[in-house]
């Protein structure tokens, strides 16, 4: 019962607003009542009634405040005064709380947005009703998950009580052409039909697929999705009934997906999956929905025994249902690396965090006396730390909003970029940031709260009151920017000038072509690129034909094929050389680059021809090659190469030694710059049908429209199951890789402009503190007659040499760098561009830090030393 | 003197309101006019002091309390003690007996 009546008791008094007002009610009624006694007893007036009575009582609000702590609120009321004083700091120091907000938004927002991209691949919200009953489910054979699982699939499917809807697809690519010929490739899957209602999506239009629909023999039926009925048919309501080509098959419409439909991945049509005897060892994904009330482990558990019934060795698991769309375990780990990752972002944080506190910590020094006479009136060194702590706050939540809204702009950006690239995303991406991802931030807010808060509050609250109180009295100032604070500006110094280098580094490397996408030695704008695939077993004949109709088209002049696209990386080869040079110690043999290429490849690029002959049709498939200058030179040492022969050896991929193949030609290099430039390509003549991957290279005469249109017509027409993808100008290959990394390099430039921000606000915030802090000294020593010259000199003589301390610090690595990393080192050119190079940044740095000084100098120089005096007493 | 006494008292509000309660339900002002009436003036409470105190014993469950009406017409609070403070009062006071009894050992030891 006591305790019935205590909790009831403390329900009521926790109530604060009643609780107040009973307070105030409570002491009102006492003090008129003392005061009534007062003018009965002792005849006295009601004003001095009334003062007596308040006497009496003692202090009216000091009571009040112990009546809060004993409810345990008065925290919470201090607390909202703590923010209002917090965001008037926010508003009377503009110039610091921009700055910690761009450096601490910068931190936050990528935290977070990180976070929010690896959840969106691994962990998503899949957006259906109770989507997180949705789950994968794969077997497992010795570690390694095994797709083969039509048996167990169809066991499940009879038995299982603990899922629902048991359903498996498989993906796959075809050219889905319409009635007016007109032929593109997209993505689709064979799915069961209780496969699209696991989603609880009905279609726009149509129907679903019936389960006899599935059976064997069936007429084939097509749904297809949004992104394809308004592109394709014009979003016509007619195209119920309509027919369409996949590949070689004809299926008939029976159903339009709703729009942003892509399940199971990123697909853009659907068709029955149909289980017969030749598909029983075909991979397939597995899934279903928890029956209710049910769980992971309970449906796992009922799995296995059935796989158990029917002798499968397998160990059936349920997994998220992104996850166990993974087929490599291996994916597993890079995970986990992933999210380890974020790992980087909280220091980044930190780091950020840790210079903002100096930032801070100025200012909180200059309030100093404030704090020390509240210390002395009574309050408590946590509850100074918590008002400072709730300042920081205010600072960083602003800070962490606006990373967010970055954040989430920014994944909108990516997402555009991806589909901008041809790229597709899963149907469970969205740009939204989720509660995961906001409670995240929360946890970041707060951590760079108590990193910029709490430090700098310690520091200014220490437990020695008595000297800071005579300090305080006499106008001095006891915190001092000390070792640690000194550290954090040298440290803020060093990696300013570290990212500083890189940047150079990299942008000049990109400038000299080092770096980036490569510069063809020939016009890219006349040839096409495209990669050529086809159904397996679908698809018989070789690519003669296709290059045989492709070239009947009068705008088309020559079609070759290789297995990349002409200038990016081609696949590395150890070789060795008949006579000779040597194999460098260490290494497996003379690294090169190996092209397959048809035999008009080199021709169709129109690439000159240095010494020896060209390709000849007769050399597909003999041991001859021609090689590019720069092999020549790097592997061969300037040699004469026309007959000299070479072999790949061995490695763990091929560990058999290959054939000897006899050099015939020299080509100048294909690329002019990017670190192709260097790759010492052997080129190899190959039939089509041998390569893996196909890419053809097509030269055109002419500016034609839609050639995407035209090659795919071309294609379908030698046969439907033949697919062109990718189709792009060597322009745009080249262009699309210098976007890349652009966009890497403005990222680059941004991030070494927010250190460089925090950095020069460092130094301004220790010059303007040490001006604030020998006022009195500057102004006697001006009265004395002491030159303006060495008055700046003695007071910034301490800055310059933390700004000194930190160009040297972040030069070391730095230097190393830009030498290393110079084109004019890889060129055997020596290292003094690269110093060069160095000593300019580091003279910008201090640059700034001495422009950084200049404000507060001018301030020291125009102290007046009477008021210096005054002001100190 | 004084001093002594404000020291002394204390410690042992709890016990005065307590007893004080279990006389009659009181409101605040009244608890503490009690006290001196009963003391003959001995015992002045300090008056702030009676509200927190009041606040702690009601959250302990000791004692209760509900708005009610004065002789003249006046809302106040009125706090009375409830069963487990009848209790806690038999508890302190045996408490504060051993203590006196022992007290006065010692100052009439030789």
């Amino acid at each position: 019962m006591r305790f019935l009546d205590a909790a009831r008791a403390r329900l009521r008094l926790l109530t604060g607003r009643k609780a107040e007002s009973r307070m105030d009610e409570e002491f009102q009624f006492h003090i008129e009542m003392e005061t009534e006694r007062f003018i009965r007893d002792a005849g006295l007036t009601r004003r001095e009634a009334r003062r007596r009575a308040l006497v009496a009582f003692g202090g009216v609000e000091k009571y009040k405040e112990e009546l809060r702590s004993e409810r345990g609120l008065a925290w919470l009321t201090g607390m909202s005064l703590d923010f209002k004083l917090g965001a008037r700091m926010f508003v009377k120091s503009p110039g610091l709380s921009i700055v910690a907000v761009i450096a601490l938004a910068v931190a936050i927002g990528a935290g977070a947005g990180y976070l929010e991209v690896i959840n969106d691949l691994y962990r998503p919200q899949l957006p259906f009703p109770d989507g997180d009953r949705i789950v994968g489910i794969r077997n497992w054979d010795a570690g390694t998950p095994d797709d083969r699982a039509v048996p167990n699939f169809l066991a499940w499917r009879q038995s299982a009580r603990s899922l629902t809807d048991i359903s498996a697809f498989r993906p796959f690519y075809r050219n889905v052409i319409t009635s007016n010929g007109e032929s593109e490739p997209a993505r689709g899957a064979a799915i069961t039909s209780s496969g699209l209602r696991v989603t609880s999506v009905q279609p726009a239009l149509g129907r679903l697929f019936t389960e006899a629909e599935e059976a064997p023999g069936a007429e084939p039926v097509v749904l297809i999705g949004h992104d394809l009925w308004s592109k394709r048919f014009a979003s016509s309501r007619s195209v119920l009934g309509q027919y369409v080509w996949l590949g070689k098959q004809r299926y008939r419409v029976v159903g339009v997906m709703p729009e942003g439909y892509g399940f199971p991945i990123n697909h853009a049509f659907w068709i029955p999956l149909v289980i017969d005897g030749a598909s029983t060892q075909a991979p397939i994904k597995i899934f279903g929905r928890l029956a209710d009330g049910v769980g992971p482990d309970a449906a796992q558990s009922e799995l296995r025994s059935i796989n158990g019934s029917t002798g499968s060795n397998h160990v059936p698991r349920i997994e998220p249902y992104v996850s166990s769309l993974l087929s490599d375990p291996e994916d597993a780990i890079e995970r986990k690396i992933l999210y380890s990752f974020n790992l980087f972002f909280v220091l980044l944080l930190c780091l950020c965090g840790a210079n903002v506190a100096t930032l801070v910590f100025a200012r909180t020094a200059t309030r100093e006396g404030e704090i020390t006479l509240r210390n002395a009136l009574g309050a408590t060194r946590a509850r100074i730390a918590g008002q400072l702590f709730v300042e920081a706050f205010v600072l960083t939540l602003t800070a962490g909003v606006t990373g967010l809204v970055v954040a989430s702009l920014a994944l909108g950006g990516v997402e555009k970029v991806i589909r901008g690239v041809g790229g597709s995303i899963p149907f469970w991406w969205n740009a939204t940031i989720g509660p995961a991802t906001l409670f995240y931030t929360l946890l970041l807010i707060t951590l760079a709260a108590a990193i910029v808060g709490l430090v700098p509050a310690i520091k200014a609250t220490t437990p020695r009151l008595q000297s800071r109180l005579r300090q305080a009295a006499v106008g001095g100032f006891t915190p001092k920017f000390g070792r640690v604070w000194t550290g954090v500006i040298i440290g803020q110094v060093a990696i300013t000038v570290l990212f500083l280098c890189a940047l150079v580094s990299l942008g000049w490397n990109f400038r000299t072509g080092r770096y980036g996408a490569a510069s063809m030695s020939f016009d890219t704008g006349n040839y096409i690129v495209a990669r050529v695939e086809h159904d397996d077993s679908a698809f018989s004949g070789d690519l003669t034909t296709l290059e045989q109709q492709l070239r009947r088209e009068r705008w088309i002049r020559s079609v070759a094929f290789t297995d990349r696209v002409p200038g990016s990386d081609y696949p590395n080869m150890a070789i060795e050389i008949a006579g000779g040079p040597p194999v460098p110690p260490g290494e497996q043999g003379h690294w090169v680059r190996d092209a397959a290429v048809t035999t008009n490849f080199l021709e169709t690029l129109d690439v000159p021809l240095v010494s020896g002959r060209p390709f000849t049709s007769s050399d597909a498939g003999r041991n001859v090659v021609i090689v590019d200058q720069s092999f020549v030179t790097n592997v061969l040492k300037g040699a004469d190469p026309i007959g000299r022969r070479i072999r790949q050896r061995w490695n763990a991929d091929e560990p058999e030694l290959g054939p000897w193949l006899e050099i015939v030609g020299v080509v100048e290099a294909l690329t002019v710059s990017g670190s192709q430039a260097h790759r010492k390509v052997v080129y190899r003549p190959t039939a089509a049908r041998e390569m893996e991957p196909v890419v053809a290279t097509i030269r055109v005469t002419d500016d034609v429209g839609n050639i995407p249109a035209r090659l795919r017509a071309a294609a379908t027409a030698v046969d439907p199951s033949l697919r062109l993808t990718n189709i792009r100008t060597l322009t745009e290959v080249t262009e699309a890789g210098r976007r890349v990394f652009a966009l890497f390099f403005r990222l680059g430039i941004a991030i070494t402009a927010v250190a460089l921000l925090l950095a020069t606000a460092g130094v301004y915030s220790l010059m303007a503190f040490t001006v604030s802090q020998r006022t009195r000294e500057i102004g006697i020593r001006a009265a004395l007659g002491a030159a303006p010259r060495r008055i700046v000199t003695s007071i910034f003589s301490r800055a310059f040499k933390q700004l000194a301390a930190g160009v040297v610090v972040g030069g070391v690595p730095g230097v190393l760098l830009l030498v290393s990393g110079a084109p004019e080192v890889a060129a055997g050119a020596g290292i003094l561009p690269g110093v060069a190079r160095f000593l300019a940044v580091a003279g910008l740095m201090l640059l700034i830090g001495i422009l950084a000084c200049v404000t507060p100098a001018r301030r020291a120089l125009r102290i007046q030393p009477t008021e210096a005096v005054k002001a100190a007493t | 003197m004084i001093r002594q006494q404000t020291d002394a008292l204390r410690g042992s509000l709890d016990l005065l309101v307590l007893k004080t309660l279990s006389l009659a339900p009181m409101h605040g002002w009244g608890i503490g006019q009690r006290v001196q009436q009963i003391s003959q003036g001995v015992l002045e409470v300090n008056q702030g002091s009676l509200y927190p105190a009041l606040q702690r014993l009601e959250k302990d469950g000791l004692i209760t309390s509900e708005w009610g009406t004065t002789d003249h017409n006046r809302r106040a609070r009125y706090y009375r003690l409830t069963p487990a403070g009848q209790r806690a009062l038999g508890d302190e006071v045996a408490n504060w007996q051993r203590f006196a009894a022992a007290l006065e050992s010692v100052l009439q030891a030789g």
